[in-house]
Order: structure tokens, then C-alpha cells, then sequence
């Protein structure tokens, strides 16, 4: 329905100009990144990755551990994410008045937290009166610390010295910690961090077990399309560690037990396995300096015999259904390989072309035209790029429509990717937006630590980045065509469906 | 030239490698090690008052050749009549995606996406902002779209039908979330009687028609209702080109309506909803003055040692860590021009839901009785004023403030005073605003949760009154 009045037309001439300077852009900043970054590696192994700029006197840092939920051993899941919960406690200088009268009770606490958790998990068979002792024992304990510990120590120091965005987070495959501070207090990081991959003391260790299990009842439990998703992750692997839940499975996370964090801890936290990125305003020759008198003594370890399974091909559609009290949703996966394999960028162009602004296929039919969905959106990579992994889609539908109608429509627009190649304008217009996110992401400093930091755990080298356009780039129709083909298949494709009980 | 400008007020400061620590076994205490010091004199934008009256910031930055610009327009939901709740949002809406009188929706939409260039409307009760990012050579053309959706918007009605459809559909899927819940109750208690507590209803948004957005634009987008910045790879003299060539020959008028404060007094009762979920969200809210009121900083330092400090936080601290309770539990002091809110909040399993609101009401009475520590406020302070800093960190950032500043009608000193204001603020100070400002009885208490669960009534903190929600 054209409102058209006047002359007043955008030609579509600017079109091709656009795709032009804005490769030209890119590729200037390409050039500029790779000369800019410093990179270093010490020799306990821990890989440094520095890039100045002077926008305004702050800095962002970045700590990346390749270790994540996959590394975790059958029976302890969420051991990754607790252990990230627990760095936070302190070390045996951060956070105590006496450590060495600390130790000792710490150990007590172990040993009777132990000593519970074995008789709790007796179930049925468990004796009341000696968990009634334990719990009274343990608790004894704990008072007796309280009046030695100094709490959120870690926290006061990076506040009160003006940090912000202090957080952490755990996935599959990496465990981060980053932090912003002005960047006259680097130091501050430097002696925290480089302490707390020494020396950490997990503190609190059973009080903080309970408030993960109030953070799964928050994030998961309450929050409908995170409960789909952790059963369509449960049925899109069978073998790899992808299946799990980060958070845990409850029955886990309630014995985790201290032994295994402090493994865990000691194999996966090592210098080797970390990459530190440091984005704003600070010299790199003095940054390198600090890092090596803080960091530098920290022994490496060595790398850890792999347990991870490898996920057997798919051998047919694998449907789950979650019956919630909500409305409904749908989530839809493909395997298909990781980073750095081809077929991955071509994944990458995919996603944009299906999901991204209002013109991608996916939104401008199924939420414009037919108006059957209330969101769409696709994910490459999910939910990992250590290993391989799914190229997901996740909708809801628009009520009275169902999420049975909606998967019917998503399998059309899967057919045509694989029947029809892309138009030379549409493929234009998705390379223009991958390269657009470069520069924005180059935009701020915590954004870009995060990347370099990503892609030099998870790819091995951060150059990735400014490869990735270059690749992208290069992409025809006839390989869009190709990767849908092999890869968006019923035989490998799994499906969950959230439907609400009072319609079934 | 501005870059050198700014490059050099940056390069003031180099690091130098403290002496505390030479490598050896024994590490530096953390509050022993010496800094240098840091000197920062943030760029300042440039602002023109176009004829029309637009008011405009500019401030440039030019090392990635993208250029953002960000305008707010006082078309707020505070400004929707009675059985039209959600109009300011679908008007956003509709300007955004409903065409204009020179080119359709789905043209616009095709030009935007094929240049990665945004344009994304977002509303609040008091305003509607727009973010626009586009590549420097782009802006020209992203600009003049963007000036035809405020000055001749066509409101397709296909278009304006799917953006009804979407929203309906969004307001019912508000049902599977307790946390959504919650927060569209609380902004409805908070603010009753009070235009700020208009809150969309399926019915509300069946009703709105093309004729009602085309009225809404009248009435609220002109020119001395907008205000602009943009900053990016673009000088100043271009911005304004730029903003002059697009809209200085706008002229157009609307409604200027003064809306009435929100009450401050609460009732002290507890309001219950009642879902079947594996936690209770507990939220505790109070009406307060905003940024043009002197109390604005003790609140500032008072919500900081309460719960928006972190950890270490008195609410994060006792309910977290202490008790193992809650995952997110701490407190927020949105502060908008004469008035404000903070709420605190925590979410607990069932079965801990009464200890956790006797815990939050007990912290929340102890300030006002006996006040914070010297320890708790010297923290407070110097976390607030180190971090200062990350407010200004970008030339966008810069630009944000000063926009917020025009919105509020704060005056010019409202940021080079500010850290001293913070740093007058007196334990005694933040003990009587505790004492006045967030007494038992001016509070909203919101409990959204299955009580059958809980072990206790709700009824052992006073009246319980069930809320009846409106989807």
C-alpha cells in the first residue's frame, strides 16, 4: 500500500555504493586492528592481548578461562558455574583476618558438609537425628568463620575503586571475569586477579550452594523458554556435554561437593588455558610489565586429558515437548560443525539472512505478512563453539495460531533456501550487516576486550575477527544453497514444542 | 580540531608502575597500593537552538566512521487518555514501521536493513527516544527517513494491524513470567492515581485506531518538544547541517501539558497476586524526591548502602550471602526530574518468602533508626566518585547526559557539582531521609507467589490485599 505523494523516490542506485565504501571501511579497520593489538605470551603459558585507546581514562579487562560446563565430569554439573559463584569469596589475603585460624575451620566445614551430604543422600535410608547433628555441627562452624572472614571483599575493592560492569559468567565453553576501572587503578586488577587464579579460598561454600539453586529457580525454573530450551538441548545431544544445563541439573547441584571445585579449579584455571584481554587506556609496554610481575609465577599445568564425547551422527528427527503453564513456544536445531570450518560462516550469513531486521525472511513472513508469530529469531553456534554445534531457531506463536503451524511455515522457508539461490541484493544486504557489527563492535571498550578475549579462546587466534570478513565476503549463493542442503534436514534436525497443559 | 581535543585531554595521563609490588612472594595489600593520579576534563558538546526551537548537542569522536544520534521527544505514556493505555508506544511504532507520505514501510525498511543503519523508537511514561547508528556516509540519508516518519508519517494500516497483533500476543505471554508480572503490577501500585501508572491492556490496544496515533502525532511530536545529539564521525558544523537540512524548517505545534507528581504516601499494605511458581518476587516501593531536590544525592548515597552497591550492599549482603536466599535481592533508585522511586527487591523459593520480607522491612527500618556506619559511608562515597567517571566515558555517553539534563530541566552546574554533592552527604542526613523517605507506612509492598506455600499468612505484616490483575 505506496502512500507515494511526491517525487520524492530513493533510487535504488545508492544501494551497490553503499556495499562498496562499507567494504572499503571494513577493510581499513581490519588492518588497523591487527596492527594495534599487542599480543604476548608468558611463559607459564597465559596469553595477553592488549589494545590502547585513549577515548577517555578508563579500561576494560577481560580474564577468560577455557573451561566451561563440557569440562565437567557426569554427576557435577553446574561445577563450573559454582566454582565462578566461589572466586568471588576471596583469597588467603583478600578477605580474611587470620587465615591460618581460618584454614583450619574451612577444612572442618568440609569435612562435616561432606559428612551431611553423604547421609542426605542416603534419601529415604538417611538417619534424621545425624543429619539434625551435622546440620547444628556445621552451623557451629560457620559462626566460628563469620568472625574471621572479611565479606565481599573482592567486590568492595573493585567498587570503591570505581569498577564497573564487575561480573563473570560461565558457558559451555568458557568461564569469563571482566571488569571496567579507571584506568589509573590497573594495579588493583592486576593484584586481584593474578591472587584469586593462586590462591583462592572458597568461602561461604554452602550458603552460596543454596543461592545458585535460587538463581536456577529464577533463570530457569520461572522462565518458560529457558525450561524449552534445556530439553531441547537434552534431546539435540545424546552423547556431548552440550546436553547439560550450565546452571545443573537440581539433583547435582545440591551435592556439590568441595574436592571436585578444587580440582576442577586447579586443572582448568591454569595460565594456559587463559587469555586476558585489556582494552582503553593504558601503555602496553607498562601494562606488560604489570602482568608479568603479577601473573608471571603462576604455574601452568598441564592440559587435561579430554573426556568429551564426541556427538554421534543424527540418525532421524528427534521431537520433546515440555507441558508448562505458558504460552507456546517452539525451538528448532540442526547440527552442524563449529568455527573455523567453512560451513560456519556460511551459518553466519544464514542467521542474518533468516532473523536479522525487519526485512530478514524468517520476521518479514512469519511476524509481517502471515502473522503467525509473535518474535522469531535464529542462532548460529548454539550453544557453543568449542565443539560442534546446532544451528538453532526459536519462535513463539501468535495466539489462536500454534506452535505446530508455525514449524510448517519455518520448514517452508528452509526449502527455499535449499531450491532458490539468494539474490545478489539479498546476499549484499547481509554482508553489509556483518560487516556493520565489526565496526560497532570496535565501539566500545568492554565490547572489545569480549571479542578479542572470545575468539582468541575459543578459535585459538583473535585475528578470527578480521579473517571473518574476509570470508564472509567471499560467500556465493551456490554456498548458501550447499549448507542448507547438507546440513537443514529432517534426519537432522531436532524440535521442542512447549505446549500449555489446559490445551492438550 | 576536536580529535586533538580530545586525544589530549586523554593523553594527560600515562600510566606509571606503582612501586608497591616488585614480584616477590609477598603481595601488596590491596587498599595499600598507590595510584596515580587521574585528571579527565570530558569533551563538551556543543548547543544550538534551532530556530523551531529544537534544542540540538552535538560532540564529535571520529575513530570509527559511525555516526549515532539520539533524540528524545516528550511523548511519553503519561500523555495517553483513559482507555488508550499503550498509545504512546503503538504511535512509536507505527511511526517507525508505517511508512511515510514519501516512501512505504516496507521500502524504508528495505533501504534501512540493506545499509545495517538503525533506527529504533523506544518509549518510557515521560518520553519516546529514538537511537539512530548508521555508517558516516549514510547518516545524510538515514536522517531525511528519519525526519519523514516524525513529519509525515503515513500510519499504513496493514502495518499498524501487526503492530496491534504483536503487542496483544506480548501482553499475554506477560502471564508466563511471575518477574513480568510483577513489574506491570508494581508500576500500576506505585503510581496509582497517577498518569505514570497507565499500563497497556489487551482491551486498551484492541481499540487503538490509526485515527487515535494520527491525533497522539499531532499533539506531541513537534519541534519544541525534541530534543538532539549526535556525536560520531561527523564535526559539529555537519551535525548541524545535517539536523538544520531535515527538520529547521519544521514548524509545528502541540499540547504542552504539565502532568501532576506521583503521591508520595503508601498504605503500608501488603498487595498479593498469587501464581503458582517455584519462587515469590517480593518488591518494596517508595515515592520519592527526584534530581532537582538537594535530597536527591543523600538518596543517592542512602540506595547505594541499602542494595545498589553490590555485595556488600546491606540487602545483597544479609539475603544472599549471609542467608543463602535469594539470587537477586538489592535495591534501585530511579530518579527522573522533581520525583523518584526506589525499590527494593529480592526472589526467594516459597517456603523462605516470609523470613525474606521480615529481613528486607527489619534492614530497611535499621537505617532509619540507627543510621549507617562511618565505614559504609566513606565506601559509598568514594565507589560513587571513582566510578563518576564511566557516566562521561564516551562521546555518546557525554551527549546522553547533557540531553538528560535539558529533559529534566537540570541546572548547568547539575554535573561539575555533583561529586561534591555527594561528598557533603552526612551519615545523619541519610539516617532522617531513611527515617522520612522510607517509612513503613508510605510503602507499596508487592508479593507475587503461591501463599500456600509460604508456612506463614502474608496476613502477620498487616493487611493483605489481593490485586486483581489486569491482562
Amino acid at each position: 500500500m505506496s502512500m507515494t505523494k511526491t517525487g520524492t523516490v530513493v533510487n535504488r542506485i545508492f544501494l551497490p555504493v553503499a556495499f562498496l565504501y562499507l567494504f572499503a571501511a571494513a577493510q581499513a579497520f581490519s588492518y588497523d586492528l591487527e596492527k594495534n593489538v599487542h599480543a604476548y605470551t608468558l611463559e607459564n603459558g597465559l596469553r595477553v592481548l592488549i589494545l590502547e585507546r585513549h577515548i577517555s581514562p578508563t579500561v576494560s579487562l577481560y580474564i577468560r578461562h577455557r573451561a566451561g560446563a563440557v569440562d565437567e565430569i557426569s554427576g557435577r554439573t553446574g561445577t563450573a558455574h559454582f566454582l565462578e559463584h566461589l572466586m568471588f569469596k576471596g583469597t588467603e589475603t583478600i578477605g580474611t583476618k587470620d587465615y591460618r585460624a581460618e584454614s583450619k575451620i574451612l577444612a572442618s566445614i568440609i569435612e562435616v558438609g561432606n559428612a551431611l551430604d553423604l547421609e542426605k543422600g542416603k534419601g529415604d535410608k538417611a538417619d534424621p537425628r545425624k543429619i539434625e547433628a551435622l546440620k547444628k555441627r556445621l552451623s557451629d562452624l560457620q559462626k566460628r568463620e563469620g568472625s574471621l572472614v572479611v565479606k565481599n571483599e573482592i567486590d568492595r575493592l573493585y567498587t570503591e575503586n570505581g569498577g564497573v560492569h564487575m561480573n563473570a559468567s560461565t558457558g559451555h565453553d568458557l568461564t569469563s571475569y571482566y571488569v571496567s576501572l579507571p584506568s589509573n587503578k590497573i594495579e588493583l586488577w592486576a593484584r586481584i586477579e593474578s591472587d584469586r587464579m593462586m590462591n583462592p579460598v572458597f568461602r561461604e561454600f554452602y550458603s552460596e550452594r543454596d543461592v545458585i539453586r535460587e538463581e536456577r529457580r529464577q533463570t530457569i525454573e520461572s522462565v518458560p523458554e529457558r525450561m524449552l530450551v534445556e530439553q531441547f538441548m537434552a534431546a539435540a545431544f545424546i552423547a556431548h556435554p552440550y546436553r547439560k544445563p550450565i546452571i545443573g541439573w537440581p539433583s547435582d547441584m545440591e551435592y556439590l561437593g568441595f574436592d571436585y571445585v578444587r580440582d576442577f579449579f586447579k586443572m582448568h584455571y591454569a595460565p594456559n588455558r587463559t587469555v586476558i584481554a585489556i582494552v582503553g587506556d593504558v601503555s602496553a609496554a607498562s601494562t606488560m610489565e604489570l602482568i608479568r610481575r603479577y601473573f608471571g609465577k603462576i604455574h601452568s599445568q598441564k592440559e587435561p586429558p579430554s573426556h568429551i564425547t564426541e556427538e554421534p551422527k543424527q540418525t532421524g528427527e528427534r521431537r520433546v515437548e515440555l507441558v508448562y503453564d505458558a504460552n507456546p513456544s517452539i525451538a528448532i536445531g540442526y547440527h552442524k560443525p563449529a568455527l573455523p570450518s567453512f560451513d560456519d560462516y556460511v551459518f553466519d550469513v544464514i542467521e542474518v539472512l533468516l532473523s536479522r531486521g525487519r526485512t530478514s525472511r524468517l520476521y518479514s513472513t512469519l511476524v509481517e505478512r502471515k502473522g503467525l508469530a509473535e518474535s522469531v529469531e535464529t542462532a548460529n553456534g548454539f550453544p557453543g563453539s568449542r565443539y560442534a554445534n546446532l544451528f538453532a531457531i526459536f519462535a513463539a506463536p501468535r495466539s489462536p495460531h500454534t506452535a505446530q503451524e508455525l514449524e510448517s511455515e519455518i520448514y517452508a522457508e528452509i526449502e527455499k533456501l535449499k531450491k532458490e539461490p539468494v539474490t545478489r541484493t539479498e546476499l549484499d544486504k547481509v554482508k553489509n550487516q556483518i560487516r556493520m557489527d565489526y565496526l560497532r563492535d570496535l565501539d566500545s571498550n568492554l565490547g572489545m576486550a569480549g571479542k578479542l578475549s572470545y575468539y582468541e579462546s575459543v578459535a585459538g587466534d583473535y585475528r578470527y575477527m578480521i579473517r571473518h570478513t574476509e570470508i564472509i565476503e567471499k560467500i556465493t549463493p551456490e554456498d548458501v544453497m550447499a549448507a542448507a542442503r547438507k546440513y537443514l534436514n529432517r534426519e537432522n534436525r531436532t524440535v521442542a514444542i512447549l505446549n500449555r497443559k489446559d490445551t492438550r | 580540531m576536536k580529535r586533538t581535543f580530545f586525544i589530549l585531554l586523554a593523553a594527560i595521563f600515562f600510566f606509571v608502575p606503582a612501586s608497591s609490588y616488585s614480584g616477590g612472594d609477598t603481595l601488596p595489600r590491596p587498599d595499600d597500593i598507590r595510584y596515580p593520579s587521574l585528571m579527565y576534563n570530558p569533551p563538551r558538546t556543543e548547543r544550538t537552538v534551532l530556530d523551531n526551537k529544537i534544542i540540538l548537542h552535538t560532540l564529535e569522536n571520529r575513530e570509527i566512521p559511525l555516526v549515532h544520534v539520539t533524540v528524545v521527544i516528550r511523548a511519553g505514556s503519561v500523555y495517553e487518555p483513559d482507555g488508550r493505555e499503550g498509545l504512546a508506544e503503538m504511535t512509536a511504532v507505527g511511526l517507525r514501521t508505517g511508512g511515510t507520505s514519501f516512501m512505504t514501510g516496507d521500502s524504508i525498511d528495505e533501504i534501512l536493513d540493506h545499509t545495517a543503519s538503525q533506527i529504533s523508537f523506544s518509549t518510557n511514561s515521560e518520553s519516546c527516544t529514538v537511537d539512530i547508528s548508521a555508517h558516516k556516509n549514510e547518516i545524510n540519508e538515514v536522517i531525511r527517513i528519519f525526519s519523514w516518519m516524525i513529519r509525515y508519517p503515513a500510519f499504513e494500516e496493514k502495518k499498524i494491524a501487526s503492530a496491534r497483533n504483536v503487542k496483544i500476543e506480548s501482553l499475554r505471554r506477560i502471564q508466563d513470567e511471575p518477574q513480568k508480572i510483577a513489574f506491570r503490577e508494581f508500576k500500576r501500585l506505585i503510581y496509582r492515581d497517577n498518569p505514570r501508572g497507565k499500563v497497556p491492556t489487551i482491551e486498551s490496544i484492541a481499540k487503538i485506531t490509526t485515527g487515535d496515533l494520527r491525533e497522539f502525532h499531532r499533539l506531541h511530536y513537534f519541534p519544541e518538544n525534541m530534543i538532539i545529539a549526535v556525536t560520531g564521525d561527523i564535526s559539529g558544523k555537519e551535525a548541524r547541517e545535517l539536523i538544520i537540512r531535515h527538520f529547521g524548517d519544521w514548524r509545528a505545534s502541540g499540547e504542552k501539558r504539565a502532568v501532576p507528581d506521583p503521591r508520595r504516601e503508601g498504605d503500608g499494605s501488603i498487595y498479593y497476586i498469587r501464581k503458582e511458581a517455584p519462587q515469590s518476587i517480593i518488591l518494596i516501593g517508595y515515592i520519592v524526591p527526584g534530581k532537582t531536590n538537594h535530597d536527591y544525592y543523600t538518596l543517592t548515597v542512602l540506595d547505594f548502602i541499602l542494595g545498589s552497591g553490590g555485595f556488600a550492599s546491606r540487602i545483597t549482603r544479609e539475603i544472599r550471602n549471609e542467608r543463602g536466599l535469594s539470587y537477586s535481592a538489592g535495591s534501585n533508585y530511579s530518579a527522573r526530574g522533581s520525583y523518584g522511586v526506589i525499590d527494593i527487591y529480592s526472589l526467594t523459593k516459597s517456603s523462605s518468602t516470609p523470613e525474606v520480607i521480615s529481613a528486607m522491612k527489619e534492614i530497611i527500618e535499621d537505617i532509619g533508626r540507627k543510621g549507617v556506619t562511618s565505614g559504609e559511608l566513606s565506601w559509598a562515597k568514594k565507589s560513587i566518585d571513582n566510578s563518576f567517571i564511566f557516566s562521561l566515558d564516551s562521546a555518546e555517553k557525554i551527549a546522553m547526559q547533557q540531553l538528560m539534563m535539558e529533559f529534566y530541566g537540570l541546572s548547568d552546574d547539575f554535573l561539575s557539582t555533583y561529586r561534591g554533592n555527594i561528598e557533603r552527604v552526612s551519615a545523619e542526613a541519610v539516617r532522617k531521609a531513611a527515617e522520612s523517605y522510607l517509612s513503613a507506612g508510605s510503602a507499596v509492598i508487592l508479593i507475587v507467589g503461591n501463599e500456600t506455600d509460604f508456612g506463614k499468612p502474608l496476613s502477620i505484616f498487616g493487611k493483605v490485599r489481593k490485586v486483581k490483575e489486569k491482562i
